[in-house]
């Protein structure tokens, strides 16, 4: 079980909130599972656990304080959780204002309070079979 | 009163429960409920644990919002609250 995003069709929708002329940039940040773990073994697999609750709040407030910091017109996070296979993306954040060096600073905040803020758990499983809840962004 | 909890993460795993509710004493804080699930489960825990609190890098949540550390001794529960443990957050994967 795991949720599943269409990025195309969440590209498109992103664009469309801020097509009125007053954007000039949308960056989009995608993070995917990748083999290089915590562990000494490749990773296999990755399990994505959330208090939906906590989350929930946390990205709001997020993109809300981000969206304000850097004067942007739009700052969305959409993380998935279920089990996710290499190369699968677990969380897509999105950021759009009028030129790209606040466009850019502001996607990196909200990627880097996405990593510490919500009550989002990673488990690594392992080639081996082993597996490991993960602590720390 | 009834407390509820949830639980995830290696917790929800070594208690093999996603959930447990609580009847808590009418003057009980958040402190009071660290304390409860300590002395029924610290030993499935562990780590959870460092002398008599939780682990510097453990949270707690009442209600969805975190609760900052300080407040946790004052913080009185009422009837019907959520109280969550949290175990250190790893949201991020790149």
């Amino acid at each position: 079980m795991k949720d599943e995003l269409d990025l195309g069709s969440l590209m498109k929708d992103v664009l469309g909130l801020v097509s009125d002329g007053s954007c000039g940039a949308c960056a989009f940040f995608v993070g995917v599972v990748k083999k290089r773990g915590r562990g000494p073994v490749d990773v296999e697999m990755l399990l994505m656990e959330s208090y939906r609750e906590h989350a929930d709040k946390a990205l709001n407030r997020i993109c809300e304080e981000v969206r304000a910091e850097y004067g942007l017109a739009f700052v969305g996070v959409w993380h998935l959780v279920g089990e996710f296979k290499l190369g699968e993306p677990v969380v897509v954040v999105a950021a759009a204002g009028e030129g790209r060096e606040e466009v850019f600073a502001g996607l990196r905040r909200a990627v880097e309070r996405y990593k510490r803020e919500p009550a989002l758990f990673k488990k690594e499983v392992y080639v081996d079979g082993s597996s490991s809840w993960i602590e720390g962004a | 009163m009834r407390i509820s909890t949830k639980y995830f993460a290696f917790i929800r795993e070594r208690l093999g429960r996603g959930s447990e509710v609580f009847e808590m004493d009418e003057s009980s804080t958040v402190e009071d409920f660290i304390q409860l699930v300590r002395q029924l489960y610290g030993d499935k825990l562990k780590e959870a644990f460092e002398g008599s609190s939780l682990r510097p890098g453990y949270a707690l949540a009442v209600n969805g919002e975190t609760l900052d550390r300080l407040l946790w001794k004052t913080t009185p529960l009422k009837e019907g609250d959520v109280v969550v443990i949290l175990p250190p957050i790893a949201g991020g994967i790149t």
